[in-house]
C-alpha cells in the first residue's frame, strides 16, 4: 500500500468511515480497518508524510472542515471570525484551537443545542491531539 | 456526510406519504390518523432525544409535537363524533404551529451567528405580510357574507375556517421570516430540519389559502395530497434532526478512534 499517495489513503480512510457510518456500525466495529489504513499512512514515503503534515498544519482549514457541513460556508466563516474577534488578522495557531472550540460552543448552542455544539468543541480538541501526535514532535 | 443521508430521508418521506395515501384509500373516516400518529411519535422522540432540557431550540420541537398530537386527537374525535370539538382542537393545533415557527426564528437569530435579514428577504417578508392582510380581509368578508370557496359552511364552522386561515396567514409570514433567518445557513446540515418544517408550513398554508383566492372546481383531491405531503415533510424534519445528531456523534467517534489508531507515541 505504500505506493499510494497520502491523498488516496486519506480518501480511502474517509470513505471507509462514511460507509461504516451509513451502515450504522459502531466505531469499534470498523476500528480495525481504520487502524490498518492509519498504519499505511504511517508507512508513507517522506514526501507524502510531508504533504499530510502540511494539511494538518492549517488549523483554520481543519476547523472549517468541521463547521462547513454543519453551518454552510458563509456562517462557518462568520463563526470562526466571531471567535477570533481580537486577532482576526493573525493566523490561527493550533494551541489556540481549544479556546476557539469553547467560544464556538457558546455561539452554536442557541442554534443547534448543547449536544451538537459540545461535539464540535470535542472534535476541535481531538484535532489538537491529532496534531500533537502527528506534527508537533 | 450530508449526501449519504438524503436517500434515507427521501425513503422516510415516501414511506410516510404512502401510509397517508393508503389509509385515505382504505378508510373513509379518520384517514389521517395512522400517518399523524407516526409523525407525532417522530417529533416527540426528536424533542426528547435530539436536545437536552433547557436547550434553546428544543421548545420549537415541543410545540410541533404538541400540535401534531392535538391533530391526532382532533382527527380521532372527528372520526368518532363528527366535526364540532375536533374543529377547535385542529384550530389550537394550527396556533401551536405558529408558535413553533416564531420561537424557532427567535432562537436562531438570538446568537450572533446569523446575520440580519438580507434586503431581498425583507421584500419577501413585506410581500408575505401583504398576503396575510389580504387573507384577513377575505376572512372578515366571508364571516359577514359566507365563504365563496366553501359555500355550504356556516355558523361555527365558518368561524373555525376563518381562524384556521388567519393562522395560515401567520404561518406564511412566520415561515418567510424563518426562511430569511435560515438563508445564510443553506448548505449546512443544521438548517435542514427547519427548512423542512418551513416547507411543510408552506404546503399547509397553500392548501388552505389557495382556494380563498382562486376559484377551483370541487372536489379537490390535490388538497388532501398536499396535506399528506406536508405531514410527511414534518416527520422527515424530525428524522433529519435526529440524523444530524447521530452523524455528529459518529464523526466525533471516528476522530477519537483515529487518534487511538495511531497507537502509543514512540
Amino acid at each position: 500500500m505504500t505506493d499510494r499517495s497520502a491523498d488516496a489513503l486519506l480518501a480511502a480512510l474517509a470513505d471507509a468511515e462514511e460507509r461504516a457510518r451509513v451502515d450504522a456500525r459502531t466505531p469499534d466495529g470498523h476500528a480495525a480497518q481504520r487502524a490498518r489504513l492509519l498504519a499505511a499512512v504511517s508507512a508513507l514515503a517522506d514526501d507524502d508524510r510531508l504533504a499530510m503534515k502540511s494539511a494538518l498544519a492549517q488549523p483554520e482549514a481543519f476547523i472549517l472542515d468541521r463547521l462547513n457541513p454543519l453551518l454552510g460556508p458563509a456562517v462557518a466563516r462568520r463563526a470562526l471570525d466571531l471567535t477570533r474577534a481580537g486577532a482576526r488578522d493573525l493566523p490561527t495557531a493550533w494551541p489556540d484551537v481549544e479556546a476557539i472550540g469553547t467560544s464556538l460552543f457558546t455561539h452554536l448552542r442557541p442554534l443547534v443545542g448543547e449536544d451538537i455544539a459540545g461535539l464540535v468543541r470535542q472534535q476541535l480538541a481531538l484535532g489538537v491531539l491529532l496534531w500533537r501526535e502527528l506534527c508537533a514532535t | 456526510m450530508r449526501d449519504l443521508s438524503r436517500p434515507r430521508l427521501l425513503a422516510a418521506f415516501l414511506g410516510l406519504s404512502a401510509v397517508g395515501a393508503v389509509s385515505h384509500v382504505v378508510t373513509d373516516a379518520g384517514v389521517m390518523v395512522p400517518q399523524l400518529l407516526l409523525v407525532a411519535v417522530v417529533l416527540t422522540v426528536t424533542a426528547a432525544r435530539a436536545y437536552k432540557p433547557g436547550d434553546p431550540p428544543r421548545r420549537a420541537w415541543i410545540w410541533l409535537a404538541c400540535a401534531t398530537w392535538l391533530a391526532v386527537v382532533g382527527e380521532t374525535v372527528n372520526a368518532a363524533l363528527g366535526p364540532g370539538l375536533s374543529t377547535w382542537l385542529m384550530a389550537v393545533s394550527n396556533a401551536m404551529w405558529c408558535a413553533s415557527l416564531l420561537d424557532a426564528r427567535r432562537k436562531i437569530v438570538a446568537g450572533a451567528l446569523v446575520p440580519p435579514l438580507a434586503r431581498a428577504w425583507r421584500w419577501a417578508l413585506a410581500a408575505a405580510v401583504l398576503v396575510g392582510l389580504a387573507v384577513a380581509f377575505e376572512v372578515a368578508w366571508a364571516l359577514r357574507h359566507g365563504s365563496p370557496a366553501y359555500p355550504h359552511l356556516g355558523g361555527a364552522r365558518l368561524y373555525h375556517l376563518g381562524f384556521v386561515q388567519l393562522c395560515d396567514a401567520v404561518v406564511l409570514v412566520a415561515g418567510v421570516w424563518l426562511l430569511g433567518a435560515l438563508h445564510p445557513l443553506w448548505g449546512g446540515a443544521a438548517a435542514r430540519p427547519f427548512l423542512l418544517v418551513t416547507a411543510a408550513a408552506g404546503i399547509f398554508a397553500a392548501s388552505d389559502l389557495v382556494p380563498l383566492f382562486v376559484d377551483l372546481p370541487v372536489p379537490r383531491p390535490w388538497i388532501r395530497a398536499l396535506i399528506v405531503g406536508g405531514w410527511s415533510l414534518l416527520g422527515v424534519a424530525g428524522l433529519a434532526q435526529l440524523e444530524l445528531r447521530r452523524a455528529m456523534f459518529a464523526s466525533t467517534a471516528d476522530l477519537r478512534a483515529s487518534l487511538r489508531g495511531l497507537g502509543p507515541r514512540p
